[in-house]
């Protein structure tokens, strides 16, 4: 598909190489422009992603998936991306549901929109120790950096320009999650939450937020604020 | 530089004032005043080959000289724990130690996340530098580098 549109999708990648072609594969079948960006994976990440009508970025060595989200943003805003979305590589987000996501960005109605789990049926096996723990970082939120949303931790979200150049993401690894909910709270960006679906298998669990995670996160944001 | 001969000079007559303690010096007084006066001696010879760096050596020199006059008479440290309401001159030792290490570890973690920062950002310019255009099924592009136009 060559497409010319100004809804960008990018997507980080760690050592994602089995999962990756099926996600391509959907999230190119959409009217959007890909960028993949390959965070010094020591699989076949890269190649697979080349294999697709995307674009590929490869950091020299692993920088975590908020560095990598940056890179990418830096990337789309130098060709003009008007939309952003941020869609994660493992397959737990749908690409059916992108349009669905840009719409009140398109519309002109919010600065960003962000995918909550919460607000639609509930997430397909969702363990219930994970959804404690994502009930105690929305908690978290409220009180940290005064935002009110339902899913703190959705990695498919969409951002307009202004807004994308607005935020920048210093937390390289899992807290950016965090970080950018503080800064559209901190900067009084419009935002909104849509419902969108994830998908979880025994891969995607693997790799996603543990209780222990949780409390790094917790503590990477407080030092955060120490050290600007 | 003259400020630091001057705070060096001060030291100096400070420590002249302290009295000498009553009984010898022990095999580990003996040892660790030996070492801090080497580590005088080199930011001393270190102060005459770079000069521009007198401020760290100066610093260092500081703490060097404070340490002696501690380990030569202990009692010194004694009578600077009882102005400030600390009984034992050990708790004063322990608080500043505490203090120090706190302080210590705060200016080393803020150098760390600058750093990477700095590194993560130069990752990220090659990286776009570098970047690589796939070949979609439909689209019949090759593999070509970051050369688009931009807007």
């Amino acid at each position: 598909m060559h497409t010319h549109s100004d809804v960008w999708v990018v997507i980080a990648a760690w050592c994602e190489a089995p999962r990756l072609a099926r996600t391509l594969a959907g999230v190119c079948a959409q009217d959007v422009q890909v960028v993949v960006v390959d965070d010094g994976s020591t699989d076949e990440t890269a190649r697979v992603a080349l294999e697709h009508p995307v674009w590929l970025i490869s950091h020299p060595f692993n920088c975590g998936q908020g560095a990598a989200l940056q890179t990418g943003i830096d990337f789309t805003l130098e060709r003009g991306a008007k939309t952003i979305v941020t869609f994660d590589a493992d397959g737990q987000h749908v690409a059916e549901e992108i349009p669905h996501l840009v719409k009140p960005i398109a519309a002109g109605d919010v600065d960003v929109v962000l995918g909550s789990r919460f607000l639609s049926a509930a997430a397909e096996g969702m363990p219930r120790a994970r959804r404690a723990v994502l009930r105690l970082a929305v908690l978290f939120t409220r009180i940290f950096s005064g935002i009110r949303v339902t899913d703190t931790h959705n990695g498919f979200r969409a951002f307009s320009r202004r807004a994308a150049q607005e935020i920048r993401i210093t937390q390289n690894r899992m807290a950016h999650g965090s970080e950018i909910l503080d800064q559209i709270s901190h900067r009084g960006l419009s935002y909104c939450e849509v419902p969108v679906t994830i998908r979880y298998n025994a891969e995607t669990l693997a790799k996603g937020q543990s209780g222990w995670n949780a409390l790094r996160i917790v503590s990477q944001l407080f030092l955060s604020r120490l050290v600007r | 530089m003259k400020t630091a001969a001057g705070l060096l000079g001060a030291w100096g007559l400070v420590f002249a004032q302290i009295e000498a303690p009553a009984h010898d010096p022990s095999r580990f007084q003996f040892l660790a005043l030996s070492v801090l006066v080497c580590l005088l001696l080199a930011e001393g010879i270190g102060l005459v080959r770079d000069r521009t760096r007198w401020r760290g050596g100066l610093f260092r020199s500081l703490v060097w000289l404070a340490a002696g006059a501690a380990i030569y008479n202990p009692g010194l440290v004694a009578s600077i724990s009882k102005p400030l309401g600390i009984g034992r001159a050990a708790d004063l030792v322990s608080y500043v130690v505490a203090l120090a290490f706190l302080g210590t570890t705060f200016y080393f973690y803020s150098r760390y996340v600058r750093l990477e920062r700095q590194v993560t950002e130069l990752a990220r310019l090659m990286a776009i530098d570098r970047a690589q255009r796939g070949k979609g099924p439909a689209s019949g592009a090759s593999q070509e580098s970051s050369e688009l136009p931009k807007p």
